[in-house]
């Protein structure tokens, strides 16, 4: 069980909420002043997910009862999106949020590594195949 | 939110601004964006900007609830194809003109096409990119009527031509009246009062003594007009309202600005995802809010506006817009 904070999309007073974690839905327990409990059960495919950093996500339902989690828990952020990529997959974007600077510096690195590979290997040997197709007597019609 | 009570006896809310991204990890995104980019010749630009965008809105703070940009890079495309048609179409009928001798006619219709298409950019981009920004479900709008923005712009634009340029802070300042008095925050309401001559004054103070001080005063102008922008702004909700100030100093922005320029330079502009996350969250923090609006009242009033074409004629014409 997670807390986090339920929007509904009327007006921006913030429900607190226990979120529970299943392997294809997520389910938000909520009661508010005057109403008894309620449940509401998102599953991965209605919902959307924005993730900017390890310790904040926020869940979007589009569905009947449209609404917003916002849950700040780096806890939940890890084990809900271990559990929504495994349905999902991951974008090279999340692993850029996920990892910081260090997905951009291999990124970079590997870059890096091509540019320097094509430049002192790759085309000097493209360069040796291109002359030895050339006939010997291009350099002879040079002279 | 930090709660005080006001000599009138009114609880005076004081919500605070926070910006939450880091450096490193815009780097990535923009690294990412940028190669994607060029691998796909450029086709993958409109993703780029939305998960740009995504990362901004979501890291930034208000009242414990972060805001959110929810457009996409399929919708930006789209408009991008639909400004692409529209581009295309006057170079066509330039080219025609021109086949047929007519390159004056061309020209004026060239001349006539931007004098009408940036004010509608303008309109469009403000159309979709505040109804694609919302904060706890609660999205932004922006109300303006095209028809009357197109008259204002041209309106302006004249009167700055005719006056060989110095009617610019009056028709820089109407502008902004009419654009952030028509942007909505649920039901919340944004008013901009700036006067075109306090506008003037100071940027002409501003020029002259600048010079004078061979540049060094440019960074107490520049806080000047950071805060002739936020100091005029107010959110108003019935009878409530929110007023802004600024608390940068010149002092502040030297110290941010010659920073961010020993950044770009000794990284050779790989240091630039820090100057902007560095330069957001110091006007972030140099903004205080104070007044007594209930945001948890504030309620959905704004309708989602899916159509990027604005943003993207925007992009082409590189008006840099928000």
């Amino acid at each position: 069980m997670y807390k986090g904070a339920f929007y509904d999309h009327k007006v921006a007073k913030a429900i607190p909420v226990t979120v529970q974690i299943f392997t294809e839905s997520l389910l938000l327990d909520y009661t508010r002043e005057g109403v008894s409990a309620k449940k509401l059960q998102w599953l991965f495919t209605e919902i959307t997910v924005q993730v900017s950093d390890r310790n904040f996500i926020r869940i979007t339902s589009a569905g009947e009862e449209a609404g917003t989690l916002e849950v700040h828990d780096p806890v939940f952020v890890g084990t809900f999106l271990q559990t929504y990529r495994h349905t999902r997959g991951a974008s090279l974007h999340e692993l850029a949020l996920r990892g910081g600077y260090k997905v951009g510096l291999i990124s970079l690195i590997i870059v890096i590594g091509i540019l320097l590979a094509g430049h002192f290997f790759i085309l000097p040997w493209c360069a040796d195949r291109i002359v030895d197709q050339l006939p010997r007597s291009f350099d002879k019609k040079d002279r | 939110m930090e709660q005080q009570y006001s000599p009138s006896g009114t609880v005076a809310n004081r919500p605070v601004l926070t910006f939450h991204g880091d450096g490193g990890t815009y780097f990535g995104i923009l690294f990412l964006n940028g190669l994607l980019t060029i691998i796909t010749l450029g086709l993958y630009y409109p993703w780029a900007k939305a998960k740009k965008l995504q990362y901004l809105y979501s890291s930034t703070e208000m009242e414990g609830s972060r805001f959110a940009w929810s457009g996409t890079g399929n919708e930006m495309f789209k408009g991008f194809l639909k400004a692409m048609g529209i581009f295309l179409a006057l170079i066509i009928a330039v080219n025609v003109l021109a086949y047929f001798r007519l390159p004056a006619l061309g020209g004026l219709l060239y001349l006539a096409f931007l004098l009408l298409v940036v004010p509608v950019a303008i309109h469009g981009a403000n159309r979709y990119h505040w109804s694609r920004t919302s904060w706890r479900g609660i999205r932004f709008g922006y109300r303006g009527d095209r028809n009357e923005f197109v008259k204002l712009f041209i309106k302006e634009m004249f009167l700055t031509l005719v006056t060989i340029g110095i009617y610019g802070s009056w028709a820089a300042i109407n502008i902004r009246n009419y654009l952030l008095g028509n942007i909505r925050f649920g039901s919340g309401e944004f008013r901009y009062q700036g006067n075109g001559a306090d506008y003037f004054f100071l940027n002409l103070k501003g020029y002259f003594v600048s010079i004078l001080t061979l540049g060094i005063y440019s960074f107490w102008w520049q806080a000047e007009i950071f805060s002739y922008y936020i100091d005029n702004l107010r959110l108003v909700q019935d009878e409530k309202s929110f007023r802004l100030r600024s608390t940068a100093t010149g002092g502040n922005f030297a110290g941010l600005l010659i920073v961010n320029a020993l950044i770009f330079i000794f990284t050779l502009g790989i240091g630039y995802a820090w100057v902007q996350t560095r330069t957001v969250e110091f006007l972030l923090s140099h903004v205080e809010i104070e007044g007594d609006v209930e945001l948890s009242e504030l309620a959905q009033t704004e309708e989602e506006y899916r159509n990027a074409t604005g943003e993207d004629m925007a992009d082409m014409l590189d008006l840099s817009i928000i």
